[in-house]
């Protein structure tokens, strides 16, 4: 049997408030009174009604739903007689729900107040742990700025907005992240670099795929780089994500994001590759076509290499393919190259020259710039303009002096006398400082005809350990009075050229010689002999020059002579030195069939040579000279002359042909030794990366196509956005630290096309391409490579997302550039003061 | 318009608004924006307007449109919140303290959330199927009625026939069980066995009484029937309230380190874009 309680008849069923804070006491017993407390919980129970007076009478109020008017009704003096016992009020439901809330509130505002000023706070606030990368940052400031101030100041500072990425904390990643320049720039990549870029891909892309979504983003929201902002950091690396978050990791979307070009993936509006890989010049001219073709089949079956493994190897990364050393690949062919033993010409290079002057003229004309080697022809080579620098000569006197021909000055002005003596002095000067200070002495002249400063070390390579006695040598040879003249010269005195200085050293040192007497340095002193450093006249006994002697022992260009033994002369008659052929009495390098020739190697059968052997008169057997009959040393008796065996006397050119310092005639000439020459790389490296004439001048002496060393034979040059040049030396490698926004790597592909056509799977000639014209400028972006680009398909074969993947970043890198470097910033008395502590 | 509609139109809003979110958050994920900016103002948002059904009863003299649609409004912006606090945590607990925290307690009011819209959709359905559906803040006084009847049901078996086994009875099971509420947690489980325990031991009483107190056993049975439903109201109705007393102060205290959490995300944030 059910019993239904609840009534709806007002007269039966109280008024219910469930809103009031406050409910009697006695609710809970099911006994409340009917007023009930007041709001603020206070019983104001007196009786069960305010009985109301009517006329001298009260009537009892109580309602119907209490029981109606009681029987006993109020007292005389109007209270109710149904008192109600007080009682303590207690919450309503909704009333203890919102105190609860309050409390809640309360524990939370207290618990974030432990937080934000508790001495955890760092810890508390931090929103997660940093990557293993980051892991050692233990202050917050380190990273956010703000962090040293207190929490009114965070306040602030999150009305203040977020700062771009130029002012913002990014600015914080950079204090260990080297970015570069452009750090916030989309890809770390200069302005121009980035409009070039999209230029070339908006003109290569014909059916642009825009996906929607990216078509989307683009129309309802700014790009970034039209917010002009930067890029922050965060935007991509997001840390507090824990150890092992990746701070890479980016979406394919989130790449397109910045792109005008937006496709769906590689195999679907990716734009074309155009002349990947080879979009550069190669930084060596080498014709793979031409060699397999042409040069491998022409060699030694052993030294042709048989597969592309023999030359080309991956890189310890695994991602260039490196092309094996110089001396593993191309020696075998081209050292003769380098070292200039098949060259034409001289392989030395003049590096320090005695200017061939018009003494005659200079003498008339009262120049004061003391002995002068007559016979020199040498030009002012660029080399020593770059060492005549730095006040050894004014500018505007080696400028006239460019301007002049310094072998004829019969009509020179007295400026261009001036200009001449200036240079000259500034030679002697030069030879003078660089016995007494050394090489060391030069290096202020090269560094201001360079207009920078160098490096001792790297000048030191600039005058590959030019020896002492060389230049000992060389300046007794050339300026036998140099001391004395130099010091005059510095005192301020005039010092004037010697009136028919080689008959009067011949006067003074060796007018009487005899055939034996004129007994020389450097020189063997024969009779006839015409070798280069040998004196050694009939008459004249002076040292090499001695021109227009009968019997001279002249070097290059004593043409006329009766007996002259220069270098290029030709029909004299007893001429003899490199280079002359049928000079009756000629000796030297490569003359043969002399009848008196006193040349050294390679001459033989001469009637009085005394060189090889064979000469009738010849003291000797193999190619050295002395002791011949009517040869003879200083003070060589006849008998002596029979046994005293005297020491050859080798063609400098040819000694030093394992390369080295040497001196001809009136240069002081440098032969490259090898591959990958000091001398050569530095005089190309730092000239290329000056400007100025002189600096252009040595430049493109050496760089010149056949030049010594033969070293931009191989080595292509390229033109910096500078404006200067740079060779390139070396191979890319991957430890070079230069980022792209294309990354390949060798290592993980060549087991996919091992099975087929091997490299050829992506490499294939292209015989037609005019492969050498590419080096005809030195832009390099020049190039047409005998290998044909590489296309979109040959990657999408796998490359597509069931397979090997295609995601953006699986190829392409967002930072380019040079590599970004992590520095540590420490100060060194930091350090000492922990060895200190310590 | 019917239940069926009206809940048709709320799914169908709810889902557009739903789609329009992630749309949003999307783009600005493409457009390499944080979302959990754009996220986190939507909950905020969210926040603010959910609350605002509390506000909204307690300033019932406003004109801000019945409570019932508030109502709706919270029930269906709870579940968009529920979407928009995943998409703003990223499915999964935050590493920091403060971020965990907050995390434990929106995930925790989320929770309580849905229990009240549960209990709210079952609840009453059961009340009334149960028996009468008593006004909770009744149930006091229908509970001190019965006791009472109970009493002098007792008082009168003693007198009419000079027996105390009723009232012996009355005592030792009766009293006690009107006094209070009882048997909450069974209730809960729904679980009849003490009413029918009650009714076995009246039953059981039969052969001890005299014929006249045959009556008031059936008296007494009825009132322990309606003691029983008390109970049974009592408690789920219970339920039906208590549950706000997480998900209130839930809230409270989430808006405090909720508004921590904006500040100091703005603050340093300086690093993102």
């Amino acid at each position: 049997m059910i019993r239904f309680l609840q009534s709806f008849d007002f007269r039966k069923s109280r008024y219910a408030r469930p809103n009031q804070t406050w409910v009697c006491g006695r609710e809970a017993e099911g006994a409340p009174c009917r007023l009930g407390p007041d709001s603020r919980g206070r019983c104001r129970a007196a009786g069960e009604c305010m009985p109301r007076r009517d006329g001298d009478a009260w009537c009892c109020t109580r309602p119907q739903s209490a029981g109606g008017p009681c029987v006993e009704g109020p007292r005389p003096d109007g209270t109710c007689c149904r008192q109600i016992p007080r009682c303590q009020p207690v919450r309503s439901v909704r009333a203890k729900r919102g105190l609860a809330a309050r409390w809640a509130a309360a524990v939370a505002v207290g618990v974030m107040a432990l937080a934000l000023y508790g001495s955890d706070a760092a810890d508390w606030l931090s929103p997660g742990g940093l990557t293993a990368h980051h892991a050692e940052i233990g202050d917050c400031a380190t990273c956010h700025e703000d962090f040293d101030g207190s929490p009114a100041d965070w306040v602030r500072a999150a009305f203040n907005g977020v700062p771009d990425a130029h002012q913002g904390d990014s600015r914080q990643c950079l204090t260990c992240h080297e970015m570069g320049d452009n750090a916030f720039d989309p890809h770390g990549a200069d302005e121009q670099r980035l409009a070039q870029s999209t230029e070339a891909q908006q003109a290569s892309l014909a059916a642009n795929v825009r996906p929607i979504g990216l078509n989307l983003a683009g129309r309802a929201l700014r790009e970034p780089d039209e917010l002009g902002e930067g890029t922050a950091c965060a935007s991509c690396h997001s840390e507090h994500q824990g150890a092992d978050a990746s701070l890479t990791e980016m979406s394919d979307g989130q790449c397109q994001s910045c792109h005008t070009l937006k496709f769906a993936s590689l195999s679907s509006g990716h734009p074309p590759f155009q002349s990947y890989p080879y979009d550069r010049r190669t930084g060596i001219n080498f014709d793979h076509v031409r060699h397999i073709r042409k040069h491998f089949p022409e060699t030694d079956g052993a030294e042709a290499p048989e597969q592309c493994v023999d030359c080309h190897a991956t890189d310890s990364a695994g991602a260039l393919m490196q092309t094996a050393s110089f001396e593993e690949t191309c020696a075998a062919c081209h050292t003769a190259d380098v070292r200039g033993t098949n060259a034409a010409g001289s392989p030395g290079i003049p590096a320090i020259t005695v200017p061939g002057l018009d003494v005659m003229s200079l003498r008339e004309a009262d120049a004061a710039i003391g002995a002068w080697p007559e016979l020199s022809d040498q030009p002012l080579t660029p080399f020593m303009q770059v060492l005549l620098a730095n006040g050894r000569v004014e500018q505007e006197h080696m400028a006239r002096f460019r301007q002049l021909d310094p072998l004829d000055l019969r009509d020179a002005e007295p400026a261009d006398i001036e200009a001449v003596e200036a240079v000259a002095w500034g030679v002697k000067e030069l030879v003078y400082d660089l016995i007494s200070d050394g090489p060391a002495a030069l290096q202020p002249s090269i560094s201001a005809a360079l207009g920078r400063e160098v490096a001792s070390d790297t000048a030191a390579r600039m005058l590959a350990g030019l020896p002492l006695e060389t230049v000992r040598g060389a300046q007794a040879e050339w300026f036998p009075d140099l001391a004395r003249e130099v010091a005059m010269h510095r005192a301020g005195k005039e010092v004037a050229i010697p009136a028919g200085e080689f008959a009067a050293v011949s006067e003074d040192d060796g007018g009487s010689d005899t055939e034996g007497e004129a007994a020389e340095d450097a020189g063997q002193a024969d009779i006839l002999s015409g070798d280069d450093d040998s004196g050694g006249d009939l008459s004249g006994g002076g040292e090499e020059s001695g021109g227009g002697d009968i019997l001279s022992g002249a070097e290059e260009e004593a043409g006329g002579d009766l007996l002259g033994g220069s270098g290029d002369s030709g029909d004299d008659i007893l001429g003899g030195d490199g280079g002359s052929g049928d000079d009756i009495l000629g000796g030297d390098a490569d003359s043969g069939g002399d009848i008196l020739g006193g040349g050294e190697e390679d001459a033989g059968g001469d009637l009085l040579g005394g060189d090889s052997g064979g000469g009738i008169l010849s003291g000797e057997e193999e190619g050295d000279t002395g002791g011949d009959l009517l040869g003879g040393d200083a003070g060589g008796s006849e008998d002596e002359a029979k046994v005293e065996v005297a020491l050859p006397a080798p063609d400098p050119e040819r000694w030093s042909r394992l390369g080295g310092w040497y001196r001809d005639y009136f240069a002081l000439r440098y032969r490259p030794r090898g591959h990958a020459d000091p001398f050569l790389a530095t005089w190309l490296d730092v000239t290329g990366a000056a400007q100025g004439p002189a600096a252009d001048a040595v430049f493109e002496g050496l760089a010149v196509d056949g030049g010594p060393g033969k070293c931009v034979k191989c080595h292509s040059v390229d033109e910096t956005k500078g404006g200067t040049l740079a060779v390139n030396w070396t191979q890319p490698r991957s430890s070079s630290g230069e980022h792209n926004f294309t990354r390949f790597a060798h290592d993980p592909h060549i087991t996919s096309v091992a099975t087929e056509d091997g490299c050829a799977t992506c490499h294939a000639f292209a015989p037609e391409a005019d492969y050498q014209a590419s080096f005809d400028d030195r832009s390099a972006a020049t190039f047409a490579s005998n290998f044909q680009p590489i296309g979109e398909d040959t990657c999408t074969s796998c490359h597509v997302e069931s397979k090997a993947g295609n995601a953006c970043t699986q190829c392409h890198d967002y930072h380019v550039g040079e590599a970004m470097r992590v520095e540590a910033d420490t100060r060194l008395d930091d350090m000492t003061m922990s060895a200190k502590e310590e | 318009m019917t239940f069926a509609a009206r809940r048709l139109r709320n799914t169908s809003i709810a889902l557009a608004a739903l789609a329009l979110m992630g749309l949003a958050v999307w783009l600005h994920h493409l457009a390499l924006r944080d979302t959990s900016f754009l996220t986190g103002w939507l909950l905020v948002a969210a926040f603010i307007v959910l609350a605002g059904y509390n506000m909204r009863k307690k300033l019932p003299f406003l004109p801000l449109a019945d409570s019932a649609s508030w109502l709706q409004v919270h029930v269906y912006l709870g579940y968009l919140t529920i979407a928009l606090f995943l998409m703003h945590t990223g499915v999964k607990m935050p590493n920091g303290v403060l971020e965990s925290v907050l995390w434990v307690l929106v995930v925790a009011l989320l929770v309580t959330g849905l229990f009240g819209i549960a209990i709210s959709r079952l609840i009453p359905g059961a009340l009334t199927q149960h028996g009468e559906r008593i006004i909770y803040e009744r149930i006091p006084a229908f509970r001190a009625q019965l006791a009472s009847e109970v009493a002098d049901l007792a008082t009168k078996s003693v007198e009419q026939t000079a027996s105390g086994t009723v009232a012996s009875y009355y005592t030792q099971r009766l009293q006690p069980f009107f006094a209070r509420p009882r048997n909450f947690w069974l209730h809960l489980l729904g679980s009849s066995r003490p009413r029918q325990a009650m009714c076995r031991e009246i039953r059981s009483l039969e052969r001890y009484v005299a014929k006249e107190d045959q009556q008031t056993l059936d008296e007494i049975e009825a009132r322990v029937l309606a003691k029983d439903n008390l109970d049974y109201q009592h408690a789920w109705q219970s339920l039906l309230k208590g549950w706000l007393f997480l998900h209130i102060p839930l809230t409270y205290a989430a808006i405090v380190v909720a508004v921590v959490h904006v500040v100091l995300a703005y603050a340093f944030a300086s690093a993102t874009s």
